[in-house]
């Protein structure tokens, strides 16, 4: 049905109004006293709403009834009323809607039960409001009184029911849990359980991939619903080992699932007792419900796969806990780049299928990624020269009577500079002592004396006494009474990346520690190298230069790769008893990371009793190796980089919308991280002499996807904003929000609109007003704030 | 040709003029001469509509939502006595105090229901005496303004 005018003159249905007899009763009853001021159909952007007012006083007609005037007590009380039933609590359904006339409706929609009015919203009123005033202008005293209500639309609603409180987790029981590891792997994807097998933790918060780390259990659950299956993912805990990682289509297919229906049972899922029912959420998802980021499509993304494109993205940090689900919905879509309404319909869908009309207000949610809804055109071609036309041909070629465009450049932004965290490498480096050259341990002379020195503590039945007037015991003992003097001789081994540890004080004369040793550390001993994308737009690698990096410290962390259970290795150091030939690792020794720097201090008692493994208890002990110079120390650990993640933007196709360079910093830090274990020469990486399988859950290169949300959002930045909106002079729902428009056809405007994935999209309208008779159409006006909830 | 009328069915206030009283005591009319004048003007329905232009395109288009009802005037010239102009005020107020509609019948039988009473006014009287009679006549211009709310 078109509602354009035909005719010079034509008669339009107004809006009216009907009000549910008694709360849920589900049967409407049209009061006349109610008149539309204006309504609001919105989006995820603009809340849909309904202002109407209410005439007061007294109504004596065949056709609307008789009854007295409402006093502020009847009606803000909600206080039943003669032939009209109770009137007006805030849990009674109110709709909008406008009759359709027989000859307006098409001939398929003549048929038996076809619709005699659209229902444009329904929703609460919450708030109503009795105003009187009085005043007196020309001798005359005049008082007006009457209520306005402002109805909300159902997603309102929707935020203030108990099942749509967004807290903690639903995760397998350990029945569930049980039940999936008698299967299978935790890893397998394979579907395990049904809604019986999880439950809500709420000592859990419902974070999709807290921190950027996935925590999605890879094994969804089943629900079967009229029928048919859904398959549900749930959550996993954090550091989960076997988690992977949420999209925004499996995310979104959870919310729903377990915050808009108010019952997990029940017959068509689209029907499902609550304020709103699905739309085409489901539907939407239903194939990308089991893939993964790695399956979304690349750029230039057709139209066709714009939803998967923007669907499909990790879903990073979306933190969902303690709000509302409308409110995560907003989230999910300014993250996604996706926007969602609610459309009012009088249709539903029984269990065998058939559509059926209802006559009632049914609320259903619906999803589009941006400038893909249906296309709609507007017009205002008509010239002079198409003076005489007829009215339809005039109407045809221009339905645009107000006009408002306000170009913003304020917002432009051609070099945005976005930053990962910190880049970290998995490196296997040689140490160097972290003293000063000891007279008793280095450079030593007489190895045999030394070592005679060092072991006379070591003669059985020494007293406590005997052993502190010990020289050596006195000062390298750990229970020696000058050990703090000495505590960091002969355990104390350092990187020196910070160059503190200088040639003239610590190098050795002679061995392995000689001036070359103490140079300060560079990154090519390691042989560390960085992915990056060129300026081409591709992925390469480049080794870190010497001196690319300041002298800093750089204090170890814990290996990246892991054991079978993915923990950490932690910092691993190793000995050598032969000049670096063959190392191993020397059990006894307990090793402490020092905090300040890269290294490590050997927390052990007695340097002299602590040996390398062997089949005897006759090794040699470190102490020894060191005195005759052959003791070499090495760790593999994670140490930082100078640099943090961060994308290229030069290789980009935009055309910013301002000459001059403007920027401005965007901190993403919490959710794009690269922390490899393949970027240098660890020995536990898979090329490296020891090589690992398995790796902690903090390995990651996040380096393509931050490149792809900095294109994205210099899609967005580079662009000059456009605040548009365009007036109809009459009522129509020939367009509905999200519909989309790219041009206005006579004045050679192009309304095209920044789409995630190199492909500019139609311009959605986001939301429509009605005024009186006019419909304004509200276009999509990206602000910074809105778009960057990464 | 009978005379305008204005009934209040709930009360059976009743309010004519012309050359007979009514039955029920309406009160306007109060010449025994008949000289007291009327004119009634029943006007266009007020359509709540809307006209729109488009910039650079000649003609308007008329938009048609309902019909919000039509103004009636009543008005003319009262020929009073004493007591006849104290009923003629008493009445005013009487009507003019009513909370409700009024069916108003014309003078060629057509009747507009749904009315309410928007104005009733008596304007400057004038006192004549005709040289060899006795009676005190008074001349009072008065309107009624209705406002039929629906037809």
């Amino acid at each position: 049905m078109a509602d354009t005018p035909t005719d010079w003159s034509f008669y339009h249905n107004p809006l009216r109004v009907a009000v549910e007899t008694a709360p849920g009763s589900r049967t409407f009853r049209d009061d006349p006293r109610i008149a539309v001021e204006k309504l609001v159909l919105g989006s995820n952007e603009t809340p849909s709403e309904a202002m109407l007012t209410l005439y007061a006083g007294p109504i004596d007609s065949e056709a609307k009834g008789i009854e007295d005037a409402l006093t502020a007590a009847d009606v803000l009380n909600a206080q039943p009323r003669t032939g009209f039933d109770q009137f007006l609590g805030p849990d009674q359904e109110i709709m909008v809607f406008r009759d359709l006339d027989a000859g307006a409706l098409d001939d398929d929609e003549e048929a038996e039960g076809a619709a005699t009015r659209e229902i444009l919203l329904s929703g609460h009123c919450t708030s109503p409001r009795y105003d009187e005033r009085s005043a007196e202008t020309g001798g005359k005293a005049r008082s007006n009184r009457g209520f306005q209500f402002l109805v909300r639309g159902m997603l309102d609603r929707l935020s203030e029911t108990p099942h749509g409180q967004v807290y903690g987790r639903r995760m397998r029981t350990a029945a569930g849990q049980d039940e999936l590891d008698a299967a299978q792997e935790r890893s397998s994807t394979t579907p395990r359980g049904d809604a019986d097998s999880v439950a809500l933790v709420t000592a859990e918060r419902c974070v999709f991939n807290a921190d950027g780390k996935p925590n999605r259990a890879a094994a969804p659950i089943s629900i079967i619903i009229g029928g048919a299956s859904y398959l549900i993912h749930v959550f996993t805990a954090d550091g989960d080992p076997d988690a992977e990682p949420w999209t925004f289509a499996q995310a979104l297919r959870y919310l729903l699932m377990w915050h808009l229906f108010e019952s997990q049972t029940g017959t068509v899922i689209t029907e499902l007792p609550g304020p709103i029912k699905d739309g085409n959420a489901f539907e939407l998802t239903e194939n990308l419900a089991t893939l993964i980021p790695e399956s979304r499509p690349t750029a230039p993304v057709a139209e066709a796969d714009a939803f998967a494109y923007a669907m499909l993205a990790e879903a990073r940090g979306l933190d969902c806990e303690g709000i509302s689900l409308p409110e995560a919905l907003i989230l999910l879509a300014d993250a996604s780049s996706v926007r969602f309404c609610i459309r009012t319909e009088s249709q539903t869908t029984d269990e065998e299928g058939n559509v059926r009309e209802t006559a009632l207000p049914v609320n259903r949610l619906y999803f589009y990624a941006r400038g893909t809804g249906t296309e709609r055109e507007l017009h205002k071609e008509a010239t002079f020269a198409d003076r005489g036309l007829a009215a339809a041909d005039l109407l045809a070629k221009t339905n645009v009577k107000d006009l408002a465009i306000q170009a913003d450049y304020a917002d432009v932004i051609t070099e945005p500079v976005f930053l990962g965290d910190v880049k970290r490498y998995e490196v296997t480096v040689e140490l160097v002592p972290g003293w000063e050259p000891d007279a008793n341990l280095d450079d030593v002379a007489d190895v045999d004396a030394a070592l005679e020195f060092a072991e006379a503590h070591q003669e059985a039945g020494l007293s406590p006494a005997e052993l502190q007037a010990d020289p050596w015991f006195c000062r390298y003992h750990k229970g020696g009474a000058s050990f703090e003097f000495y505590s960091n001789v002969g355990r104390r081994w350092v990187l020196n990346e910070t160059g503190r540890y200088r040639t003239a004080d610590y190098a050795r004369s002679g061995g392995a520690f000689t001036a070359d040793a103490y140079e300060p550390w560079e990154p090519t001993a390691a042989d560390i190298a960085d992915r990056f994308v060129n300026d081409d737009g591709n992925i390469s690698t480049l080794a870190v230069i010497a001196g690319a990096w300041a002298r800093k410290a750089r204090p170890l962390q814990p290996c990246l790769s892991a054991d079978e259970q993915r923990r950490s290795m932690g910092i691993f150091a190793e000995f050598s008893f032969n000049g670096g030939t063959t190392w191993v690792a020397v059990p006894a020794a307990r090793i402490m990371n020092i905090d300040e720097e890269a290294g490590i201090y050997l927390d052990v008692d007695d340097l002299t009793l602590c040996t390398q493994p062997g089949d005897d208890d006759d090794g040699t002990a470190l102490w020894e190796a060191m005195v005759r110079g052959d003791l070499r120390v090495r760790v593999t650990a994670v140490i930082e980089g100078d640099d943090r993640l961060r994308p290229n933007l030069t290789c980009m196709f935009a055309a910013p919308a301002r000459s001059q360079s403007t920027s401005r910093v965007f901190d993403l830090a919490e959710k794009y991280q690269q922390n490899r274990r393949d970027a240098a020469n660890s020995i536990f990486a898979l090329t490296g002499s020891r090589p690992v399988a398995n790796e902690t859950t903090d390995a990651r290169d996040d380096l393509e996807a931050i490149q792809d949300v900095a294109e994205i959002t210099l899609e967005l930045l580079s662009g000059r904003q456009n605040a548009l909106s365009a007036t109809i002079p009459w009522i129509t729902t020939d367009y509905q929000v999200l519909n989309t428009v790219e041009r206005i056809t006579g004045i050679n405007l192009v309304l095209q609109s920044h789409g995630a994935g190199r492909i500019n999209r139609r311009t959605d309208i986001v939301a429509i007003e009605i005024v009186g008779a006019h419909t304004r159409l509200i276009f999509e006006d990206p602000r910074l704030l809105e778009q960057l909830e990464f | 040709m009978s005379v305008p009328t204005l009934q209040h069915y709930d009360t059976s206030e009743y309010l004519d003029v012309g050359l007979a009283a009514g039955s029920q005591g309406g009160a306007l009319y109060t010449s025994q001469d008949g000289d007291s004048t009327y004119q009634t003007q029943v006007g266009d329905l007020v359509r709540d509509e809307q006209m729109f232009r488009f910039s650079g395109m000649h003609g308007e288009f008329l938009e048609l939502h309902g019909v919000v009802g039509r103004p009636i005037v009543w008005e003319g010239m009262l020929r009073v006595s004493d007591a006849g102009l104290s009923d003629v005020r008493g009445q005013r107020d009487a009507f003019r105090m009513l909370d409700g509609v009024f069916t108003f019948t014309d003078d060629d039988g057509a009747e507009y229901a749904n009315c309410t009473i928007r104005a009733f006014e008596l304007g400057r009287k004038r006192r004549i005496q005709v040289p060899g009679n006795t009676n005190l006549v008074w001349l009072v211009p008065y309107r009624i303004m209705l406002q039929q709310m629906e037809p």
